[in-house]
């Protein structure tokens, strides 16, 4: 299993490479929307990303708008991690296509839990 | 300082007594975790001290309030979601199939912690109702009066809103206040909150469809779990379904039950007598 | 018109719940509200808020405070730590701290990148007045969470 982190912050990054890497996926991270596109256009598609919204050069929501524009991508999970948290902009983000959201901060959890949630990792995998 | 040996037998006898739950010897460091923030509150020195002021003139509060600590658990909203899952997919509709439509569907929801499991159920209700006549009643007890209080009010911090909960259903029944997240009106309508004891020996209301008693069990002993399983028997409609926790079951305690497997988990359901048994299998 | 602002003790739960999540979990280590402090932080991230309400968000804290924070979200020493890793680490921060705040004044608002000033002079905030000051110790060093209102009632205020 592949797991695409997209976050501007390389510590927010590393912080979400620890979690889903420990609960046993390979990840590529990208620093923005564009940079998540031409990662997942480059291959392997990823069967998850996790995203953050407030970026530059191309922000989430724009992402996740994008990916499922497309066909070819409908087997990507797409999870909203991010420090947005009005009730209106989840509403947004879910309506643009994200499954799930998990609003920062957040424990590895959280993370864990919302990946059982979309049946990417087996119920109780929380450490 | 760690707990002396009497320090620590005096706590575990005090909640075997009230509750029922057997903390094995190699707990001290669960009694040590969970009573320092009382002890801080109260501005003693330390657990130790806590406990042996405790020890020299009981007060019931102050034991109510050890008691309160050392029983309740951590919950998340969809943590292990196979059991709400079987509920949604396989029991409403078996439910909503045999009951008259104007009898309500009634749920016990038995060790209900900070209530996240009936307001859970609640939201399932909701979807899975709608707009039928069909109407259902939760029931929702703990024995922590501290839980139960937060169960009431239903806000969630932004951390116990993360734990599990699907966001589709966070944005369809919750409203933000200030930092938290307040559980929406209808979802509270369905819930009736109770304090009770799983110990006493009379249930809170009798003829339930559905009782969850997740992740419970495990904290008595054999003797004591025969009991519960047997009062909450008799709590339930014969046809009725008891959800346990992963790790739980009735087999080798109480031999009145059935166990049927759907999907990924298991559902108890009492013994039927023979003339009945192929009603069961319907599942 | 007066301004919202938000409440002081929402401002400190939600500095405690980042820092409970990211920067070690146990009591000791969560900040806990400090003397107030004269001067500016000679660290600081700020992000902005535009739309129901229009302001700016400020984390600042000692040199000390930004790099043992950055230390711990990168997993590195505080010697290897470059001066970007320190400024992302801290930038982060902000950005959770302010997307937060940001949900508990009148929306719906957008939030920009943070801006990070290190060892710089203080961030200078034009027609803004602080409304909210939350001076905090972590491990005991100076940690500061600011909100500044825009006076946004003079900027506007000329409809006739």
């Amino acid at each position: 299993m592949l797991a695409l982190v997209v976050d501007d912050s390389r510590a927010m990054r590393m912080v979400l490479r620890r979690i889903v890497s420990g609960l046993g996926f390979d990840v590529v991270e990208a620093g923005n929307g564009q940079e998540a596109l031409d990662a997942v256009d480059a291959g392997p598609i990823p069967d998850i990303a996790l995203v953050d919204w407030n970026m530059p050069v191309m922000d989430g929501l724009e992402f996740v708008t994008n990916v499922r524009s497309r066909p070819e991508l409908r087997g990507v999970t797409l999870m909203m991690v991010t420090t947005e948290s009005e009730h209106g902009q989840i509403v947004r983000a879910l309506a643009a296509g994200a499954h799930e959201y998990v609003i920062k901060p957040f424990t590895p959890d959280a993370i864990a839990e919302k990946l059982a949630l979309l049946g990417l990792v087996p119920a109780g995998s929380a450490s | 300082m760690a707990l002396t040996e009497s320090e620590f037998d005096y706590v575990r006898r005090l909640v075997y007594r009230e509750s029922a739950i057997v903390l094995a010897p190699g707990k001290e460091y669960l009694v040590e975790a969970r009573l320092a923030p009382l002890a801080r509150a109260a501005e003693v020195s330390g657990v130790n001290a806590y406990v042996a002021k405790l020890m020299q003139c009981p007060d019931r509060a102050t034991e109510a309030r050890v008691v309160d600590a050392l029983t309740t658990n951590e919950t998340s909203w969809y943590r292990d979601g196979a059991p709400f899952e079987v509920f949604r997919s396989t029991v409403l509709p078996a439910l909503l199939a045999d009951r008259p439509v104007n009898q309500p569907i009634r749920i016990w929801s038995a060790a209900c912690s900070t209530g996240q499991e009936p307001y859970t159920l609640s939201m399932i209700l909701g979807e899975q109702l709608g707009s039928t006549p069909r109407t259902a009643e939760i029931m929702a007890t703990d024995l922590s009066d501290d839980a139960l209080a937060r169960a009431k009010a239903g806000r969630y911090s932004q951390l116990e809103i993360n734990r599990g909960l699907p966001a589709a259903m966070l944005v369809k029944h919750f409203r933000r206040e200030g930092t938290e997240w307040v559980v929406g009106d209808a979802v509270r309508s369905r819930i009736s909150f109770r304090k009770f004891n799983l110990i006493s020996p009379t249930p809170p209301s009798t003829g339930f469809d559905v009782v969850f008693l997740r992740n419970v069990l495990i904290y008595f002993d054999a003797e004591t779990r025969r009991g519960v399983l047997r009062r909450i028997r008799a709590a339930m409609r014969p046809d009725g379904w008891l959800f346990l926790g992963a790790a739980e079951t009735t087999i080798g305690i109480d031999d009145d039950w059935d166990r049927v497997v759907v999907g990924r988990t298991s559902v108890h359901r009492a013994r039927a007598p023979l003339a009945t048994a192929a009603a069961v299998r319907r599942v | 018109m007066t301004a919202a602002a938000p409440d002081i003790d929402d401002v400190e739960q939600i500095v405690t719940e980042v820092f409970g999540s990211f920067l070690g979990g146990d009591d000791e280590s969560l900040p806990m509200r400090g003397p107030d402090t004269e001067g500016d932080s000679p660290v600081t991230a700020t992000v902005s808020i535009t739309g129901g309400w229009d302001g700016h968000v400020v984390f600042g804290c000692s040199t000390t405070a930004s790099r043992s924070a950055a230390a711990v979200l990168l997993m590195m020493g505080a010697d290897e730590l470059a001066e970007a890793d320190v400024a992302d680490a801290v930038g982060e921060l902000a950005n959770m701290i302010g997307g937060n705040i940001k949900s508990l004044l009148p929306g719906p608002s957008a939030l920009t990148l943070p801006m990070v000033s290190v060892g710089g002079g203080a961030m200078h905030m034009p027609s803004s007045t602080e409304a909210v000051r939350l001076d905090l110790l972590w491990q005991g060093e100076p940690v500061r969470v600011s909100v500044w209102a825009s006076n946004s009632d003079t900027q506007e205020g000329s409809t006739s």
